[in-house]
């Protein structure tokens, strides 16, 4: 009954959508990754988080998404931290989010298609939507005509270019992207700056991290340089 | 979606879903074996249990009112299912048909006494009642002595008592072997399919689901289990021929336990799943001291 009640009231919610307040965060006691970590992100904002590479770029979409919890500080949801959220509250969350992180999310055996026929379970939306909507992306890419083809025959690039589609084909709240540029050419990463700008125009909240300066001319939403917050 | 993955599941485990269903089917017709044999000698120690008879004999002179006044109170005894009344006419013309001679022109008199016979349904007497009630009886004054077989009875309990023991043990042994090969398949599934949950649960399918997932697995190769189980029973039974047209199969209830206690089993190891460590068991790093 209390998630239900959550879920109703993450539903109604449409303004201040992620929030994080002073976070601390090591792997191991004293090596600090970030401190006084803070930043918050409205409903249809974009955030573009800049930082050098291997210097918590993946770790800062992790905390962001719930996988690992800060050491100190707080983490907000629509005003509920994620402390206190269960992971039945947690995996709902993601079911409305698109994650593209660097260890795929998609499930390498199954087709495109089939890959998406569980997204649209999962995101409650039909069938035809999602699959138009990820056939749309992958057409920017000349990829639309693979989608019976399981992501295990494409490279690390289109893997990450399905990852887009599938986290785009469900018109979700959040888009979490961890470091394009580390897997997309500059044409690809072009295009897809561009599928991203336009599903944010469309009201998705979208935070990317990048080590690549150059995207912030692309992009024009507001940085965050990750090294602030660094020891 | 639950039982297509649950379909998924078992096809990319398939060698050890298979396994399992043979280590788990062969478990459960052991217990079957041992459920029938004991079955079948409780129920041939109740045939031969039911063949015993209480003899009274009544000393010499009794009336026919003593008789009868006897015959009437054993008749209301627990578990009493018939009383036959054998007066020294009766048991002499008896006597002289089995040795196939005329007894009264040998002995001259009739040495037999009255005698009281009182069957009793298997099911509610042990050797312990019938003592009893064969004390009860010979204190009575018309009563000479009481007759039974209680050494033989005492027997035919202990064997019913060993098979009904040995029957539970033995079922138990298989169980706790199926469990045992049954945790060990399950762990490599969990172990198999941990990427896809993960995969699946970062999608957004709720953890309840991913533990379904398993679930139906478990009873899936459950009831194939049993199923086998009671094939290879059935198969044997058939095979055993003449040798056991005397005794009974499984009672159709047992029959259904045997298909349905396996898949229970599964599931309730299934229930126990572990779901990927990164989703459900957050990195959470120590307090921060120093601050």
């Amino acid at each position: 009954v209390v998630e239900d009640a959550y879920i109703l009231h993450v539903n109604s919610q449409s303004s201040l959508y992620l929030n994080v307040v002073d976070v601390d965060f090591a792997y191991r006691p004293g090596r600090w990754l970030f401190r006084g970590l803070t930043m918050s992100l409205k409903r249809g904002e974009g955030i573009v988080a800049f930082a050098k590479r291997g210097t918590g770029k993946s770790t800062l979409i992790r905390l962001l998404v719930g996988l690992v919890l800060p050491s100190a500080g707080d983490i907000k949801l629509h005003e509920r931290s994620i402390h206190d959220m269960s992971l039945g509250e947690r995996t709902h969350m993601l079911s409305k989010w698109g994650l593209i992180l660097d260890n795929p999310v998609i499930l390498p055996d199954r087709s495109l298609l089939a890959n998406l026929k569980i997204v649209a379970r999962l995101s409650s939306r039909r069938d035809q939507s999602v699959n138009a909507a990820a056939k749309s992306c992958l057409s920017e890419f000349g990829l639309s005509h693979r989608m019976t083809q399981k992501p295990a025959r494409f490279t690390e690039d289109e893997v990450h270019i399905i990852q887009l589609a599938v986290a785009l084909a469900k018109t979700p709240d959040m888009v979490f992207w961890d470091d394009p540029d580390a897997f997309l050419g500059t044409d690809q990463l072009e295009t897809a700056i561009e599928v991203v700008r336009r599903a944010n125009l469309a009201g998705a909240g979208v935070i990317l991290t990048t080590s690549n300066p150059a995207l912030f001319d692309q992009l024009h939403w507001r940085v965050i340089d990750l090294e602030r917050y660094q020891t | 979606m639950i039982f297509g993955e649950s379909v998924r599941l078992f096809r990319s485990t398939f060698i050890a879903s298979i396994h399992a269903v043979l280590a788990a089917g062969l478990m459960a017709s052991l217990a079957c074996i041992s459920v029938l044999a004991a079955l079948n000698v409780i129920d041939l120690t109740s045939r031969f249990r039911s063949e015993t008879v209480l003899e009274v004999f009544l000393i010499d002179g009794v009336t026919e009112e003593q008789v009868n006044t006897l015959a009437e109170d054993v008749a209301r005894i627990q578990g009493a299912t018939g009383v036959d009344v054998k007066s020294p006419e009766q048991a002499l013309d008896e006597m002289s048909g089995i040795l196939e001679s005329d007894l009264t022109e040998v002995l001259g008199t009739n040495p037999l006494p009255y005698s009281v016979l009182i069957s009793f349904n298997p099911d509610s007497i042990g050797v312990d009642f019938l003592r009893r009630t064969a004390t009860e009886l010979a204190d009575r004054d018309e009563v000479m002595e009481v007759h039974f077989p209680e050494d033989w009875l005492a027997d035919i309990d202990l064997v019913t008592r060993g098979s009904l023991v040995a029957g539970i043990l033995v079922s138990l042994l298989a169980v706790a072997g199926a469990v045992f090969v049954f945790v060990s398949v399950r762990r490599y599934a969990e172990t198999r399919y941990m990427s896809t949950l993960r995969t699946l649960l970062l999608l957004g399918m709720r953890p309840v689901t991913a533990r379904l997932i398993l679930l139906v697995w478990g009873l899936g190769i459950g009831m194939a289990a049993g199923i086998f189980g009671l094939c290879v029973v059935a198969a044997l039974w058939i095979a055993a021929g003449s040798y056991v047209n005397s005794f009974s199969f499984l009672p159709i209830a047992a029959v259904i336990l045997a298909a349905i206690i396996p898949a229970i089993i599964c599931g309730f190891v299934c229930l126990f799943v572990s779901l990927p460590h990164e989703i459900t068991r957050r990195y959470r790093p120590r307090a921060v001291l120093d601050r």
